[in-house]
């Protein structure tokens, strides 16, 4: 997604402000000269001086170009859905692994990415389980990291050597 | 002879050579899939070498990141997608002669440049590490300060065309290094209350958010159905000898200008391989030429930087402690981590350890040349793997990864948020590598300017009063100076384009 050059600007411009705005908050300690505030402050000067320069830049063009211009969703028909796709599996791992545990979690988003991309659901529905098995067998046994298990706790002693 | 010794017997250690081995099999695959690059390589390795001893720990980075650096340019010759950012500067020519029939010459060409570049930079750090570790103790706030600034600044000049959108992504990726406590007086900072930010972003998230998912995102929306890799890529060593001849000055060119580009806090071997592209493109009478010798002198030259910079890189990751790309940044974490602590004290500690990483880079850069034979080799098959199985994967790989850093889910959170974020800012021309190394260097800038400051009592000349720390200031300011002065001259950019972009 690509934005004319004003809004580019005020989207570091705004940042800016508001960096700077919060680093005025902090109180530098007694005995020191330049506080926790100092360096942000100045990171934040210098966002609001260059979103400023950019916004400025962009004033030039903005009659000549588009506003918002959208990526060529033409260039795959399930482009748009499988864009949307990553945040929203992300969104759904945090949302689900906690209560579902990491192997069932993991398997539905292997099965609704793989489907969303074509691939017929039994056999998206191996390919994430196998998968699901497999990462959670490298990454709870060899790595240790502590996945969660969910309602399969009582068979996490499959996986986990 | 002692510490050749207690080298010697450090890497004849059958534990060592099997993580050189499959970290350099691993780097090879990763590498060679579009999106994954070296840094997503060794970032990944982290959740599995935190639980290694601290040798073979460093030796899968090394290795790991060597093959996929050179493995960017598998796909890149063969289906115009460089695998990494490192060989997307001669991916067209690389590509080109792929499509004249010349799929064997183009590998072979990266493959032995990057082997070639890789070692010469090996010499370089194995020769000079330990000199400038001498110079180094003498280095106070002052001297980490201005090569910290200098690194910065080197990385923002050359990230792109347009200075200003480079400096707004520095300035972000430092706005990002201030989140969590104040490294002076300890008082939080943008956390709103929430304790998961006390200690910052967290680099390894924020570093696959911004990479891996922000190029899951661009490839999202592509066809992936669109090229096609050619059936059959020839003989790769038969002709390589005279061609390397032909080329080795433009070789030894990209070596040099790896090595020290790479030896830059804060310019990477994307940034390298760059900057020999563009110099054997203007510079080199071979490199001028727009026929089959053109491409492969500019191949030769920016391959054999790319690799070079990692041996580069190590220079101040090893005798500062300051990373010189943002994959030293993960070896440095590494070794703090296993009780290695990088800096110029580690040559009076342990001499056997550095000298041990040092070896390791020759290995890896010999190895290279079978191993990067047998994976060209390979690829035919990787190629013909559906995009639609292998991006789920990389997601899983990128949740877990993210997640095994601190077993937070905010971590998880933070690879989404960041995610949309680098590809907005790529998709506007805002590039992505000064953010990250804002975000690599900023607590350290922040760290050594108010020492120094509290160690002065706020006097700002302080800064130039040393001779080494002055001489980098002057440096760093006649940069910037140099850096704007060209961007406003007239004669450098196109008619009715606005002198700062």
């Amino acid at each position: 997604m690509k934005v004319n050059d004003v809004f580019v600007g005020l989207f570091f411009l705004a940042v800016g402000v508001f960096v700077t705005a919060y680093a005025w908050t902090l109180e530098p300690p007694r005995h020191l000269a330049y506080g926790p505030g100092f360096v942000p402050s100045l990171i934040g000067i210098g966002l609001m001086l260059v979103g400023g320069a950019i916004g400025l830049i962009g004033l030039r063009t903005v009659h000549a170009d588009r506003l918002v211009s959208w990526p060529d969703w033409s260039a795959s028909p399930r482009g748009p859905l499988r864009f949307l796709t990553v945040p929203a599996a992300i969104a759904a791992y945090i949302t689900l692994v906690d209560g579902m545990g990491f192997l069932l979690t993991s398997t539905i988003i292997f099965v609704a990415m793989l489907v969303i991309a074509g691939v017929r659901p039994l056999r998206g529905l191996a390919v994430g389980l196998l998968s699901s098995i497999v990462l959670t067998a490298v990454f709870a046994s060899v790595l240790h990291v502590p996945l969660p298990w969910g309602p399969l706790q009582s068979v996490s002693g499959w996986l986990i050597w | 002879m002692v510490i050749l010794e207690d080298v010697l017997g450090r890497l004849l250690d059958l534990n060592l050579m099997l993580v050189i081995a499959g970290s350099a099999v691993y780097g090879l695959v990763l590498g060679a899939i579009p999106g994954l690059t070296a840094l997503m390589a060794s970032a990944l390795l982290v959740p599995i070498i935190i639980f290694m001893d601290p040798i073979p720990a460093v030796a899968a980075i090394i290795t790991a990141s060597a093959m996929a650096i050179f493995a960017g340019d598998i796909p890149g010759a063969l289906m115009r997608m460089p695998g990494t950012p490192a060989s997307a500067a001669y991916t067209d020519d690389a590509y080109g002669l792929t499509r004249s029939g010349h799929a064997a010459l183009a590998l072979g060409a990266g493959l032995f440049a990057s082997a070639t570049g890789g070692l010469a930079s090996a010499a370089v750090l194995a020769l000079a590490a330990p000199l400038l570790a001498d110079i180094a103790l003498s280095f106070s706030s002052v001297e980490y300060f201005w090569l910290a600034a200098l690194g910065l600044s080197c990385a923002t000049f050359v990230a792109g065309p347009s200075l200003l959108r480079g400096l707004a992504s520095l300035l972000l990726g430092l706005a990002f290094a201030t989140v969590g406590m104040d490294p002076v007086s300890g008082t939080p900072r943008f956390t709103f209350g929430s304790t998961n930010l006390l200690g910052g972003l967290g680099l390894i998230p924020v570093l696959i958010g911004m990479f891996a998912v922000s190029e899951l995102l661009r490839g999202a929306l592509a066809d992936p159905q669109a090229e096609k890799a050619p059936a059959r890529i020839g003989p790769i060593v038969r002709g390589i000898g005279p061609a390397m001849w032909r080329h080795r000055t433009g070789l030894l060119r990209g070596s040099g200008i790896g090595t020290l580009v790479g030896a830059l806090p804060g310019a990477g071997s994307d940034i390298a391989a760059w900057i020999s592209y563009a110099v054997a493109r203007r510079a080199s009478r071979l490199g001028r030429r727009d026929d089959q010798d053109g491409a492969v002198e500019r191949i030769m030259s920016a391959s054999a930087a790319n690799n070079a910079s990692l041996g580069g890189a190590y220079i101040p990751a090893t005798v500062f402690g300051i990373p010189g790309d943002a994959i030293t940044a993960i070896v440095i974490s590494v070794m703090f981590l296993k009780g290695i602590n990088p800096g110029p004290t580690l040559f009076l500690n342990d001499p056997g350890a550095i000298y041990t990483i040092f070896a390791i880079f020759f290995i890896a850069n010999i190895l290279m040349i079978p191993l990067g034979i047998l994976c060209i080799r390979a690829f035919g098959a990787i190629l013909r793997l559906p995009a639609a199985y292998v991006s789920p994967m990389i997601l899983m790989f990128c949740i877990l990864g993210a997640f095994s850093v601190d077993n937070t889910l905010f971590a998880v959170g933070i690879i989404g948020v960041i995610g949309v974020l680098g590809y907005v800012m790529e998709a506007n021309r805002i590039p992505i590598a000064p953010a990250i190394l804002g975000l690599i260097l900023g607590p350290l800038i922040e760290q050594t300017f108010m020492t120094t400051m509290l160690k002065s009592h706020g006097d700002l000349m302080i800064f130039f009063e040393r001779p080494i720390g002055g001489t980098l200031g002057v440096i760093t300011i006649l940069a910037w100076v140099a850096a704007v002065a060209l961007h406003l001259l007239p004669a450098r950019r196109p008619a009715g384009e606005p002198a700062l972009r």
